[in-house]
């Protein structure tokens, strides 16, 4: 602590609210996190030089913005975590409150309309911060070995990304995400031989209803979440692994 | 050693940084948590609940005849009596079931435990601590308009 390094400063008498002030201030840093990391966690669990290699990892001199695209995509991932988890606190998946839920939230919760339009908003950039990531690998020709499976789990990641944004365009119930819905789980139908089957299963029936709603919903908040957590998991793991390619 | 950069303030240059940094973190997190916050706390809406309802056209009940309606989101028992319209709300003081109209008697029976009320929502006999609420009813253009008194 920067006032008592020199010791010259006697310490005023305070009185304890002040004190205690002060303590919580001064505790609000990163210094104060290294103390405990540093101090009682590491004695028991000796996790400092895993932190510290984790931390300390050098990136290459060449790296420059455009590489920041994969971490912009990741951090959108969990601004949509997070503002997605608060919608689901009045957001209601039925085709007779879906849209009255929406409207709620935009216009009676406090700061609905924010969380909402964050989620909206987030979404729509992560769409292209995923094809920019993509866009700068390829051309970087980073896909290529020995990181092919890294792209891999990219490309399913891209189609996630895609599933995520098709199923939450259903969500508000409105006319725009009902028709976009329809159309768009039209197209598969026009697949040889599967496509009927496939329409049948998207729309968890024959036409666009309360059902396709939950389906979506159920997507949208749970399976597309895990899998796309799974995927994160081992393209971070990969990257880390291999580190990040030499320019060409 | 570190250098005393104190000068005329008073205030070394690592402290105003350190003050200003804190301060951004705290400001920063507090913007957050505040909207938050503020989210997760359902609003009141007394303004839903004193708007009027419509519980049915006026000659769809005949005289001693009742109908249920929503009046927001809650069931309630519009009835032609010979006072003429009277609304009560249709969930029983007692355990939360919903009353029903004995045409015959002129009365709001309980089917879950015999609670009985007059149609006035008063209590006549039976487990019910309190009498149904009763709202204002106002027929206008032949609709019988009901809102909470109020």
């Amino acid at each position: 602590m920067p006032e008592e390094v020199n010791g010259k400063t006697p310490r005023r008498k305070e009185n304890s609210i002040t004190a205690q002030l002060r303590g919580i201030w001064r505790r609000i840093s990163l210094e104060a996190v290294g103390a405990v990391v540093y101090g009682g966690v590491d004695r028991r669990l000796e996790l400092s030089d895993a932190i510290e290699h984790a931390l300390k990892h050098k990136v290459p001199r060449h790296v420059n913005w455009t590489y920041c695209f994969g971490g912009i995509t990741f951090f959108l991932f969990l601004v949509l975590a997070a503002t997605g988890i608060l919608l689901t606190l009045y957001y209601r998946p039925s085709s007779s409150d879906a849209y009255e839920s929406v409207k709620y939230i935009m216009n009676d919760v406090r700061f609905g309309w924010l969380i909402r339009s964050i989620h909206h908003w987030a979404a729509n950039l992560m769409a292209f911060t995923v094809l920019a990531h993509m866009v700068r690998v390829y051309f970087h020709g980073a896909y290529k070995h020995p990181r092919e499976l890294n792209w891999i789990a990219g490309v399913f990641l891209l189609a996630l990304t895609l599933a995520f944004g098709f199923t939450g365009y259903l969500l508000p119930w409105d006319q725009k995400a009902y028709w976009g819905t329809t159309v768009g789980t039209r197209m598969p139908a026009a697949m040889p031989f599967i496509g009927d089957f496939m329409k049948l299963f998207l729309r968890g029936g024959d036409e666009v209803t309360g059902r396709t709603l939950s389906r979506f919903y159920s997507l949208h908040v749970v399976i597309l979440p895990m899998v796309t957590t799974f995927f994160l998991a081992a393209h971070f793991a990969m990257i880390r692994r291999q580190g990040i390619s030499k320019p060409m | 050693m570190e250098q005393d950069t104190r000068k005329s303030t008073g205030v070394r240059r690592r402290t105003f940084l350190d003050t200003l940094l804190r301060g951004w973190v705290l400001a920063g997190v507090a913007g957050m948590a505040y909207p938050v916050a503020k989210y997760l706390t359902p609003p009141h809406a007394p303004e839903a609940a004193e708007k009027e309802v419509e519980a049915a056209a006026a000659d769809q009940v005949k005289p001693g005849e009742a109908v249920k309606f929503e009046f927001h989101g809650t069931p309630a028992l519009l009835m032609n009596v010979k006072t003429g319209f009277v609304a009560v709300s249709a969930v029983c003081t007692h355990l939360g079931c919903i009353v029903d109209w004995d045409a015959g008697k002129s009365q709001v029976v309980c089917p879950c435990h015999n609670a009985i009320f007059d149609y006035n929502g008063n209590i006549v006999s039976g487990p019910a601590p309190l009498p149904l609420e009763r709202f204002e009813v106002d027929v206008r253009d032949n609709k019988v308009m009901v809102r909470r008194k109020g």
